[in-house]
């Protein structure tokens, strides 16, 4: 084992940082005690993945705490990509605060994929930064929870590079969708599942592959979308 | 067909097509086309001789499914094989891995670089802080002074929270 970490510390910094982008953060940062070579290789990783799984339950401020001391402790290399993952099936875990995705959309991330911890019926509490994030050019938002799908509208919206956007379990209206079309210019790819859908038009000249998995429509939906390449349907 | 000559003389002969993969050998012919046939004979002289082989059975069953066909239209069944398929490749010594890793890197073959570089970050994960710790204590890097004092205000943060 200590020979094969000798050899991995042979390769040079970047592919070192690399290899360290395909870890969970919390086993990235655990590096930095295996030599003088590794302890600040992890800070320059350009992946936050944090996981709720693993922290045990009535733990949610022992996850935030680490959220926090990642971002104040990893120095000034570049972000590429979020990952929140709640994961947790068996057991609760008090949510963790989603406040902290406020500062890491600040460095200006191309990708965020975060689990969105259940509200219960109350409006979702969402950082509007994410929503303004010039960088962003793909943004997965999954909400699970036990009751209804959460209501979704924003003030505004201005994602100019995002290309892809997936949403889970949400109820979404017209009045989001053409919000949704005038700030993002360039999108491409829509993926809702098992959303609840109040909306009468998809109008865009963009959009390229349309995805509906599960969903419930509310009202006749019609597709104004001529460069439209795939289509898939939740109910033929 | 172009010509790859490795560090200790051996050559392999593979299609150009097969080869574009790499896209440093895509820009090397790109840049000499047109030229005498001498010039289809590239030097990777700082691959050892194990590696172009690995890499060319790579390439092969990489030409076969093409990843912009791979992504769009390719069936769940093909896409399970070929995950499998890479499994196996890539499960292998970790000098054989390093050494992937460095040639992807200088070939620029993206998915061969991601390919290995994830298998070698499975070696370092889901260890428990005891056995990261275990590793540290072998290796004689640190002093023990530095072993006392340095890391823990370094990472102090870290060991307060998650580790203690």
């Amino acid at each position: 084992m200590n020979e094969t970490i000798d050899q991995i510390s042979s390769l040079p910094d970047d592919i070192l940082i690399h290899i360290l982008s395909f870890l969970r953060t919390r086993e990235a940062v655990q590096t930095c005690i295996l030599s003088k070579r590794w302890r600040k290789t992890w800070a320059s990783v350009p992946v936050l993945n944090f996981h709720a799984s693993d922290y045990n339950e009535n733990e949610g401020w022992k996850f935030d705490q680490f959220v926090n001391g990642v971002l104040e402790n990893r120095g000034p290399a570049l972000l590429d990509t979020i990952i929140s993952s709640q994961d947790v099936e068996d057991r609760y875990i008090d949510p963790p605060p989603i406040g902290w995705l406020h500062r890491a959309t600040l460095l200006m991330p191309r990708v965020i994929s975060v689990d969105i911890p259940d509200c219960y019926g109350w409006d979702l509490d969402f950082p509007d930064s994410v929503f303004s994030c010039a960088s962003l050019e793909k943004l997965e938002l999954f909400y699970f929870s036990e009751s209804w799908p959460a209501f979704f509208s924003l003030n505004s919206i201005a994602l100019v590079s995002l290309k892809t956007l997936v949403l889970e379990y949400l109820t979404l209206h017209d009045d989001f969708m053409q919000k949704l079309f005038l700030g993002c210019p360039v999108l491409e790819n829509l993926k809702l599942w098992i959303c609840e859908l109040d909306i009468s038009d998809i109008p865009s000249n963009a959009l390229k592959e349309f995805t509906l998995d599960d969903c419930q429509h509310l009202q006749p939906m019609q597709i104004s979308c001529p460069g439209l390449l795939f289509l898939c349907p939740s109910h033929l | 067909m172009i010509t790859l000559i490795s560090s200790d003389k051996r050559k392999f002969h593979v299609l150009e097509e097969v080869a574009n993969q790499s896209l440093t050998i895509r820009d090397v012919i790109e840049d000499r086309r047109g030229r005498r046939r001498a010039d289809r004979i590239i030097l990777v002289t700082n691959i050892n001789s194990k590696i172009p082989e690995k890499v060319i059975v790579y390439w092969l069953r990489h030409f076969l499914m093409p990843e912009e066909i791979a992504h769009a239209s390719m069936s769940h069944k093909k896409a399970e094989k070929l995950k499998k398929w890479e499994a196996k490749f890539f499960d292998t010594d970790i000098d054989t891995l390093n050494d992937l890793i460095l040639a992807a890197d200088s070939l620029d073959i993206p998915s061969l670089f991601d390919g290995a570089c994830e298998k070698v970050s499975d070696i370092l994960k889901n260890r428990s802080a005891e056995e990261v710790g275990e590793i540290s204590k072998i290796e004689n890097e640190f002093t023990h002074e530095e072993e006392e004092e340095e890391i823990p205000s370094e990472n102090a943060w870290v060991w307060r929270n998650e580790f203690a």
